[in-house]
């Protein structure tokens, strides 16, 4: 683990050095969520509905040509779901990294997908688990200046855990800064 | 835009799921079990019985208005004529023998569906492997054995009573104060436990990659760890095990007045084990001392909800 932690550590602070003049970025991004999970086990209903928001830092993000790649460390919390029955599924909070991909259809649209996994920690009770997570979406420019762009996204993530699936329809925004160079392409 | 549009829409018809849909209550049964060994040839624990009629009382209080049943078997011992306690036997009733045990929890068994709930608490006790020690069915109050070891035939296990449980068509949430209670929260399938020192990152993946199910069965709330003893107050003129004390105020209880004065708006498995990790009067920490006692509750990812107002 602590390997794993200093490789990143590494690559965050040296690959900027070595990025071609005017296609490394900064990014925060944040996005809210209801959150559908399917259970795999027997439950009583077929989906269970709580709520959540996420707030992901790319610390590691290229932009070339149409073409945009980043490495972003994410937080996402969930609260417990509406109670049915005697159940109710636990909230939990999760702390992850994500590979992300985009590809710009248009001047203003942009396609994009993420590959991740995190830890994840259910709220008051003392036990955690890990998962991966898929996402893919779209993103609109709305503003964009020589140094930063703020862009609306709308990804569907979904949240492979082992004993459940579930989905995340998102909305939020996500902001780029651009310390050697500006803007989209 | 037209897409943007639609995204809203999507959104709100995916809301719209099976939890606003009304169900029927379900009934809810506790069987409550403590044992004060007075009369046995064991350390008495005077709590014990406080423990299991008290929470008795409070949970059909706070089911009041449900289909609620609720059945004690306790051990409180007997005076002789010379004022010493004695064993009153197996046979009386109530006792909590093995026996009458496993009929009582057989008989609920079968009596109860899907969508009901069994509560079994337990005050007693507990082995080094948790196994929890039952009344003598006999006169005696023996529990050891001639040669010094302790009668196995009055032992109810982990394994035994899940075994038991395992066709229970409800819901089962059972709470535990006894030494080694913790051996009944047993690891499920997809989370781990983090209240020891652990590798996090690697057990949990390696949890991930296994092929152990998650099974939502039975609920687990123990008052302490697997390899650690549950205690209560040495002296006092009404007491409770520390465990099963904060786990009456959380439900709202007033020992004095006998009754619940606290109507929580919600409580659930998680929630009463916040509170009692928050309000037991006993460190929850071992780095200081052999002082303390750390309660453990099932993981998994559902939590299980016995009052939402």
């Amino acid at each position: 683990m602590k390997r794993v932690v200093l490789v990143i550590i590494l690559a965050c602070i040296l690959s900027p050095l070595t990025a071609q003049a005017g296609g490394q970025y900064y990014s925060l991004s944040a996005s809210f969520f209801p959150y559908l999970s399917i259970p795999h086990y027997q439950d009583d209903i077929p989906m269970r509905t709580a709520a959540g928001g996420e707030v992901s830092i790319g610390v590691l993000g290229f932009q070339k040509s149409h073409y945009d790649f980043s490495l972003e460390f994410r937080y996402r919390g969930t609260t417990a779901s509406i109670t049915h029955g005697f159940y109710r599924a636990r909230g939990f909070d999760s702390v992850g990294a994500d590979l992300r991909f985009a590809y710009q259809l248009r001047e203003k649209l942009a396609l994009f997908t993420t590959v991740g996994t995190e830890i994840n920690f259910y709220r008051n009770v003392d036990s955690a688990f890990a998962s991966f997570t898929t996402s893919f979406g779209v993103e609109l420019l709305l503003i964009q200046s020589p140094i930063y762009t703020l862009d609306l996204i709308f990804p569907l993530t979904i949240h492979l855990r082992k004993e459940i699936t579930a989905l995340q329809p998102s909305v939020g925004l996500r902001y780029r800064i651009f310390p050697t160079w500006g803007g989209r392409q | 835009m037209k897409h943007v549009r639609l995204f809203p829409l999507l959104l709100a018809a995916l809301l719209l799921s099976c939890e606003l849909l009304p169900i029927d209550e379900g009934t809810i049964v506790h069987v409550g079990i403590g044992l004060s060994y007075r009369g046995c040839d064991v350390q008495v624990l005077p709590a014990t019985i406080n423990d299991a009629v008290e929470v008795s009382l409070a949970l059909a209080q706070l089911f009041a208005g449900r289909a609620f049943s609720g059945e004690l078997l306790i051990q409180t011992g007997a005076l002789d004529d010379d004022g010493l306690w004695m064993y009153e036997g197996g046979s009386s009733d109530g006792v909590p023998t093995k026996e009458r045990i496993l009929e009582r929890l057989g008989h609920w068994m079968s009596a109860l569906h899907v969508g009901d709930l069994l509560i079994i608490t337990y005050s007693g006790h507990g082995m080094e492997d948790g196994s929890l020690v039952l009344a003598p069915p006999g006169e005696e109050g023996s529990i050891f054995l001639e040669g010094g070891s302790i009668d196995g035939s009055l032992l109810l296990g982990t394994d035994e009573l899940f075994t038991l449980l395992a066709p229970c068509k409800a819901s089962v949430l059972l709470i535990l104060d006894s030494c080694y209670s913790g051996n009944f929260v047993q690891e499920e399938g997809s989370s781990i436990s983090v209240v020891e020192r652990r590798d996090i990152f690697g057990d949990a993946y390696r949890r991930f990659f296994t092929n152990a199910p998650y099974n939502r069965r039975v609920f687990v709330l123990s008052a302490t760890s697997s390899d650690h003893t549950s205690s209560e107050p040495l002296g006092g003129d009404h007491t409770h095990g520390y465990f099963t004390g904060a786990l009456l105020e959380a439900l709202g209880w007033e020992c004095t007045q006998q009754a619940l004065v606290l109507k929580r708006l919600f409580i659930s498995s998680d929630w009463l084990y916040q509170y009692i990790l928050c309000h037991q009067r006993i460190p929850t920490d071992g780095r200081f001392g052999l002082w303390y006692q750390h309660p453990q509750i099932s993981g998994g990812p559902l939590d299980l909800v016995l009052v939402s107002r």
